[in-house]
């Protein structure tokens, strides 16, 4: 049975950052990702960004894992980006070498059905393949855009609608496209070198000064720490209900709406009970090993500042600083 | 006043009959007390009763003197007296607390506010006492049920309490770390009081007193010397051991050496109390 699900993409590779307090890290990198959204010119955010690469090399994670880790995201941020630039018309158009970025498009009979033919072919083929199914994805989708600039003879449905690039629209797109890199850089920087355990405590470290909320904190850690501990579980045990029930012939690969419905509360059923009944045993453990809600506890890892983390403070703060004298300047 | 008194205590889970039914009983500071019962007897009930974690319906239960469930001038005596009390429970999985092996260990006495430096003192102790020194960052999802019924005993050990529940401590060790883990509980003999739930007839031998349990009830509680001789009353409590129990001495008096003796008790004993 698979039950190595570690929460996290925690890589031990023992480099300077994974070295650094929790505190330092979850600091830094929250009023860096502040910073990036300060600057607006595309420039300085692309030379953050390879900044934060240079950094990530000096981790030692093998870049490849830290750009997969993008994966799941990044269709998203192509399309959103791609919105962005054919919906936003502010400014003028721009021109590459005297061709004006703007295109009229029309939809006709003749390749709206062949447009449907493609997207019939996508959707059965889609089943038997299992990887790059976005970029095939934007493949059709820019054949079927293709079609319609291009094969625009037959009777007219939607005739000559216009998609053009503006300079204004596009700054913009690629000034978020931008700052959402970054920041999935930086949080990718966080938990590709810190364990949750680690995590857990830099987050309960950082609000031990304040001592009015300390209760609500100890309590919020406890309850991070206990969700931590409890994920990998649970999802161990939704796979042992998914054999039990496909064993018992419920089928979870495909179905309609109403088989689906009856899958999941085949799934959610049970899942709810276990959840329930380990909740109980484990606040009996906790209860019976002297745990008092909010009762102030010692703590068996305590977190101490080292050299690393003085510098990557004095360079925090120096980060900071430029980029809000730029900002009051309004340079960038 | 004994150590752990129990007068009458009676209690039902919502509307089914008794678990525990009119139940007496005192233990000693010191003793080193067995239960036995068949599965649904009321052993885990009555563990969770002494320790305050389910209110009796009637009865009471006194602990150092003190009635555990009132509560004096604001403070419920429970709180006063849980450092005295730890409880390993029967399920490894749900006491599993800690991210880590360490963080579990360490739980109890985090609680307490222990120093960070005797805390790490004691980690390192119990878990080279279970044997799970080499397994301290490890997750538990990484660690099969015996090695966290392991870390739970240690966690528990190293509370240093003077009471120690064992339930069904050992249900998830194979037969190695079975005599380990009860080697370990018998060294406990005398240095603390014990109330050991279990199906392993040589730590039922070892103990000062054994008592079995049947629907809520205590009908045997004596040595074990005398109360494995109760045949008819052990038949009646659901621990069908009688022909097992003759088969044992017999082995006992034969010459089969004894290392195999041990393999074919375990398997015998195991026989009367079907897990
Ligand atoms: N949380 C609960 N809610 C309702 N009924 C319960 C609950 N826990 C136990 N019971 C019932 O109480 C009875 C006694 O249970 P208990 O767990 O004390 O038995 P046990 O002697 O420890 O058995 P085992 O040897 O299986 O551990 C059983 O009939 C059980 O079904
Ligand atoms: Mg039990």
């Amino acid at each position: 049975m698979n039950n190595k699900i570690v929460f996290g993409q925690y890589i031990n590779t023992n480099s300077w950052i994974h070295r650094l307090d929790p505190r330092t890290k979850l600091v830094t990198l929250f009023l860096m990702m502040i910073g990036v959204f300060l600057i607006s010119n595309l420039y300085v955010l692309l030379g953050c960004l390879v900044f934060f690469f240079v950094v990530v090399l000096t981790s030692k994670i093998p870049l490849i894992k830290f750009l997969q880790s993008f994966k799941t995201i990044v269709m998203l941020i192509v399309f959103t980006t791609l919105f962005q630039i054919i919906f936003n018309r502010n400014g003028n158009i721009i021109e590459v070498k005297g061709y004006l970025l703007s295109f009229d498009f029309t939809l006709t009979w003749i390749n709206l059905a062949i447009s449907i033919v493609i997207l019939l072919i996508y959707f059965l083929l889609m089943r038997y393949i299992k990887k790059g199914k976005g970029i095939i994805f934007l493949i059709v989708f820019f054949v079927i855009m293709f079609l319609q600039y291009k094969l625009t003879f037959g009777p007219v449905i939607v005739s000559s609608y216009n998609i053009a690039v503006f300079d204004v629209g596009l700054k913009t797109s690629l000034l978020v496209l931008l700052r959402i890199v970054n920041l999935l850089t930086l949080s990718g920087l966080l938990t590709f070198t810190t364990k949750s355990t680690d995590l857990n405590n830099g987050i309960e470290g950082i609000f031990a000064p304040f001592k009015f909320m300390r209760k609500g904190i100890s309590i919020l850690a406890m309850m991070i720490s206990i969700a931590l501990r409890f994920i990998p579980t649970l999802i161990n045990e939704s796979t042992k209900i998914l054999r039990a029930q496909a064993s018992r012939g419920v089928d979870f690969e495909d179905g309609r709406l109403k088989d689906k419905i009856f899958q999941i509360v085949s799934l959610l059923v049970p899942m709810f009970v276990i959840s329930y009944k380990k909740a109980e045993d484990l606040a009996n453990a906790m209860e019976a090993r002297g745990y008092i809600p909010g009762e102030e506890r010692s703590r068996i890892n305590v977190l101490k500042y080292k050299l690393g983390d003085l510098f990557t403070y004095v360079f925090l703060i120096i980060f900071l600083t430029v980029i809000i004298f730029f900002k009051i300047k309004g340079v960038i | 006043m004994s150590f752990i008194s129990i007068n009458n205590l009676t209690f039902k889970y919502n509307r089914k009959g008794y678990v525990i039914d009119d139940l007496s009983l005192d233990i000693e500071k010191g003793e080193f007390v067995c239960i036995l019962g068949h599965n649904g007897s009321g052993k885990s009930t009555l563990a969770k009763l002494i320790v305050g974690l389910l209110e009796p319906r009637k009865g009471h239960i006194y602990v150092n003197g003190l009635d555990i469930n009132e509560e004096k001038d604001g403070v419920m005596n429970i709180d006063l007296v849980r450092k005295d009390m730890g409880i390993v429970f029967q399920n490894p999985d749900s006491q599993f607390v800690g991210i880590t092996v360490k963080d579990d260990i360490a739980f109890g006495l985090e609680n307490r506010r222990v120093s960070t430096e005797e805390m790490i003192d004691a980690v390192n102790k119990y878990s080279e006492k279970v044997g799970m020194k080499d397994f301290l960052d490890r997750n538990p999802e990484e660690l099969s049920g015996g090695e966290k019924q392991r870390v739970a005993i240690a966690g528990i050990l190293a509370m240093n309490t003077e009471l120690i529940i064992f339930d069904e401590a050992t249900s998830m060790l194979d037969p190695k770390g079975v005599r380990e883990i009860i080697a370990l509980i018998k060294k406990l003999k005398g240095q603390k009081t014990i109330i050991s739930i279990t199906h392993n007839l040589d730590e039922a031998n070892f103990a000062d007193r054994v008592i079995v349990l049947n629907k809520g009830k205590i009908t045997l509680d004596g040595k074990p010397e005398d109360v494995f001789k109760q045949f008819d009353k052990l038949k009646e409590a659901g621990l069908d051991i009688l022909n097992n129990m003759k088969l044992i001495d017999k082995i006992n008096n034969s010459n089969i050496d004894e290392c195999n003796k041990k393999v074919i008790e375990d398997a015998l004993w195991e026989l009367s109390f079907p897990k």
